[in-house]
């Protein structure tokens, strides 16, 4: 039985968002919401956490920002986009130093549309999650992948 | 060999116990806070998940000293249910903490250098009034061996209230409970991208937690020994004291807001000099 | 010769003291008491037992090693970061010397009051004991 299930813990980053679905994320854990009761707790460090909430669009500045914070955390690992500027830049698409959604940058799992996403939306989008953690902990393809690294340096 | 019994009782029960303490902390934490709150065995769902992520680390040296805390917490938690000395526990104790200490200092990284000095300071205002407690339980029961106290005819609170409440003082840092939750900070807070161990992992950060409940254990049992006699029916009373203990740290945890390391150190100082040393002196004249 | 280190408190029981006291006659004392003897077993059985554990909990494929954390701006070598406008920046990390608490200013005073006052604490008892 994979306990990636019962505890996942999350780590949200901003892009270049209005803030708006940064506050939806936070509300979850106030006492309406209460994701904390699913094991969900929001640290600040990617090396803890195997959720990737990624709000806001991307520009260059961040860019290289969100690759390094993927890459920081231990496998299995999954990303969540919020936010219709998370998905494809919103709004901001136009915009001339936004370059589009997270998926320019890292491979995102889970889309969660919405301006501000709601908090029960969020929330459906981390239980779907889960059950994707769980296939990539069955898979452990980054057995192979942690070798390559090693042999790389 | 009930003492060699107590031991093994201790290697094999205590992550058992501490996992499901730490359990009911965080539910009643959520309580307090309005909030249904995590399932009773979460914490366990928790280090088993860390168990099976994949572990990274800065350099190698960190898991020498992870694993030398876990070594050094679980032999001082045998030694005190063996009924070994109380100094040497306690030194043991600071030991294993510097090897906490080592760990995060190894990763060359700001935040958990900064959580290792942290950490350091508040091994700084803890240790007076951890040794005043030994010299206290010297001066009421005659000998440092817990066996010994274990069996005396009187409770030993009778002759140390003050230190009593000193340590109460004191067992809210070594816990790592707001307000001074300096270095890292428990269940979901961050203070300082979580101090000490942001650079741990995976197993690494699954042992850490898990000495960390060694260390509660260890840190309640003290707590205990101060009210059990040779009577039988002195362990509940003890048993009761201590949950009573930790229902109080809890609620001082959700109540407080966490303090600059100055204020800890100065309170932390006056409560071990006005409690602790003023308890000795009366203990000497009274003894 | 691990074995040895180990069990040296049974040796002693079974066969060093009876050889003593045919040796010797009469009762041999007990020079190191069983409290000490058992931290001492302990504790050779817990550096023993160090680098086991380090192999098998820590070690293995899944271990990977990554630069440390700083909020994303590493530039990966853990000592230089990406500042506000793109260049590079050192890291620098100090100890804490806490000049307030104790510095060589704050100190003065009452360390000289105490070296002071044992000086002549020791002066006039060793007057007081000539004369």
């Amino acid at each position: 039985m994979s306990f990636l299930k019962k505890s996942p813990w999350v780590i949200h980053y901003d892009g270049s968002s209005c803030n708006g679905c940064d506050i939806e994320v936070l509300a979850c854990l106030t006492p309406i919401y209460d994701v904390e009761r699913f094991g969900i707790i929001n640290t600040g460090n990617p090396k803890h956490a195997d959720i990737f909430l990624i709000t806001g669009g991307i520009n260059s500045q961040n860019e290289s920002v969100v690759k390094q914070i993927y890459e920081q955390m231990p496998f299995p690992k999954v990303v969540v986009a919020i936010g219709i500027c998370a998905c494809d830049g919103g709004i901001f698409k136009d915009c001339y130093n936004i370059l589009g959604g997270v998926d320019k940058v890292i491979p995102v799992d889970i889309y969660v549309a919405g301006c501000a996403a709601r908090p029960q939306a969020i929330i459906d989008g981390v239980v779907k999650s889960l059950a994707l953690l769980e296939e990539k902990a069955k898979k452990k393809d980054y057995l192979n992948k942690s070798k390559e690294d090693n042999h790389n340096d | 060999m009930m003492e060699i019994l107590f031991g093994l009782m201790y290697l094999l029960l205590a992550p058992i116990a501490g996992g499901l303490l730490a359990g009911i902390d965080r539910k009643i934490s959520a309580r307090m806070q309005g909030r249904k709150g995590p399932p009773l065995l979460q914490p366990f769902y928790d280090l088993f998940k860390l168990f099976s992520k994949q572990t990274e680390i800065v350099n190698e040296l960190q898991i020498f000293f992870a694993v030398g805390f876990l070594v050094f917490i679980i032999f001082t938690g045998v030694l005190f249910f063996i009924g070994g000395d109380l100094l040497l526990i306690f030194f043991a104790l600071t030991l294993a903490g510097i090897f906490l200490v080592l760990c995060a200092c190894s990763a060359n990284s700001p935040y958990s250098s900064m959580g290792s000095q942290r950490e350091l300071m508040q091994m700084m205002a803890y240790e007076p009034m951890v040794l005043i407690v030994a010299i206290g339980f010297f001066k009421a029961t005659g000998s440092f061996a817990v066996k010994d106290i274990i069996a005396s005819h009187f409770p030993a609170i009778m002759y140390l209230p003050g230190i009593f409440l000193g340590f109460m003082f004191i067992s809210t840092i070594k816990l790592r409970k707001s307000p001074f939750d300096l270095s890292t900070s428990h269940h979901g807070h961050q203070e300082m991208v979580k101090g000490i161990t942001t650079e741990l992992s995976g197993k690494m950060l699954g042992i850490v937690e898990l000495s960390h409940w060694y260390e509660n254990i260890l840190i309640v049992a003290i707590v205990g020994l101060f009210i059990v006699t040779s009577a039988w029916w002195s362990w509940i009373i003890a048993i009761a004291v201590c949950a009573v203990f930790y229902f109080i740290e809890i609620l001082i945890d959700n109540s407080e807001a966490r303090v600059k390391w100055q204020m800890m150190l100065k309170y932390a100082w006056i409560v071990t000099l006005a409690l602790g040393i003023t308890n000795l002196l009366i203990l000497k004249y009274i003894k | 010769m691990i074995v040895l280190c180990l069990t040296f408190p049974i040796i002693s029981k079974y066969l060093v003291v009876p050889f003593l006291a045919g040796m010797f006659g009469g009762e041999v004392p007990i020079i190191i008491s069983t409290g000490n003897t058992q931290i001492m077993i302990l504790m050779m059985t817990m550096i023993l037992i160090l680098p086991f554990a380090i192999r098998f909990l820590a070690f293995g494929k899944r271990t990977r090693v990554v630069s440390s954390y700083m909020a994303g701006i590493n530039e990966g070598d853990n000592k230089n970061f990406i500042d506000s406008m793109g260049g590079d920046k050192k890291m620098y990390l100090s100890n804490w010397y806490m000049q307030e608490y104790f510095g060589e200013n704050i100190l003065f005073k009452p360390s000289t009051a105490i070296a002071a006052t044992t000086i002549l604490i020791i002066m006039s008892i060793a007057i007081g004991g000539v004369l």
